[in-house]
């Protein structure tokens, strides 16, 4: 085998590398997150960073003590999300807990995906919308290019589909 | 919706006993309402009763009510904090970027802002 060849299918396999890894990603089943009381570093200030643009200060100092955090991959591009979720007396409702989603970006900064009401059953699904995985929260929603948004806005409710 | 064991509260250890004591149920969703009550007093929200909000479907005034079931519904932070950032946008949701628990916790206010409650 000459050096052209050899080089040829050293770059085939780097390509069918490249291509497989988002659809091995793909591939991955439907996952449920674990969620820890112990935020680390980028958590935390991920946190802090989400609630300055979200609730208003009455609240933030709470929600930093008792926010618990789960990691997920809702997109291709390999940097976790956090999932944000405050469930302590006082501040759930028939609806859920109060619930954010965070995206660490390049340089730390912190994107909100998602800020709506959920519980522990947070699942994160194989389908995509804009390049984001589908979730429920335990109601379904979806991401429209910008943030998650909820299918049905009276999910939960037993007349409701979630 | 939190997560836990059955305490042993009114003498119920199961979610079957729960279910077969309508008087349980009763005491379990009044201290639920009392539990409300009070975290809605103690954060301020009740201040807000008498302002009329100008909705994104009509106007309406705020009432203890229309409060205790937003607060039903979405937790009793998630309701003082709409009604925290009404106030601020001189008491109208409109051109408010509204979050996704607003909006029914706005729908409560409304439909159950002519309910008595005790």
């Amino acid at each position: 085998m000459n050096n052209f060849a050899r080089r040829g299918i050293t770059l085939s396999l780097l390509l069918l590398a490249q291509s497989t890894i988002p659809l091995s990603a793909l591939s991955v089943r439907a996952q449920e997150l674990s969620f820890s009381e112990k935020l680390n570093a980028a958590q935390t200030t991920c946190l802090r960073r989400l609630l300055n643009v979200t609730w208003t200060a009455q609240f933030r100092r709470e929600m930093m003590e008792i926010g618990q955090v789960g990691t997920a991959l809702l997109n291709n591009e390999g940097r976790p999300d956090y999932v944000f979720l405050f469930e302590a007396d006082g501040w759930c409702g028939t609806a859920g807990c109060p619930l954010l989603i965070g995206e660490l970006e390049r340089g730390g900064a912190c994107h909100l995906l998602y800020d709506g009401m959920g519980d522990k059953s947070f699942t994160v699904l194989r389908r995509l919308d804009h390049g984001y995985r589908r979730i429920y929260a335990p109601c379904e929603a979806r991401f429209d290019g910008q943030q998650y948004q909820q299918l049905h806005e009276d999910c939960p409710n037993p007349d409701v589909p979630r | 919706m939190c997560s836990g064991n059955w305490t042993g509260k009114y003498g119920i250890h199961s979610r079957a006993e729960f279910l077969a004591n309508p008087e349980a149920q009763e005491r379990a969703l009044s201290g639920y309402l009392g539990d409300n009550e009070r975290q809605l007093k103690a954060n301020g929200a009740f201040v807000h009763i008498g302002e009329t909000i100008d909705g994104l479907k009509a106007r309406f005034p705020v009432t203890r009510a229309g409060i205790m079931a937003a607060a039903h519904r979405e937790g009793a932070p998630a309701t003082k904090d709409y009604l925290t950032r009404i106030k601020a946008n001189r008491l109208t949701s409109k051109g408010l970027p509204l979050k996704p628990p607003d909006r029914p916790i706005e729908t409560r206010l409304r439909t159950f802002s002519e309910t008595s409650y005790e």
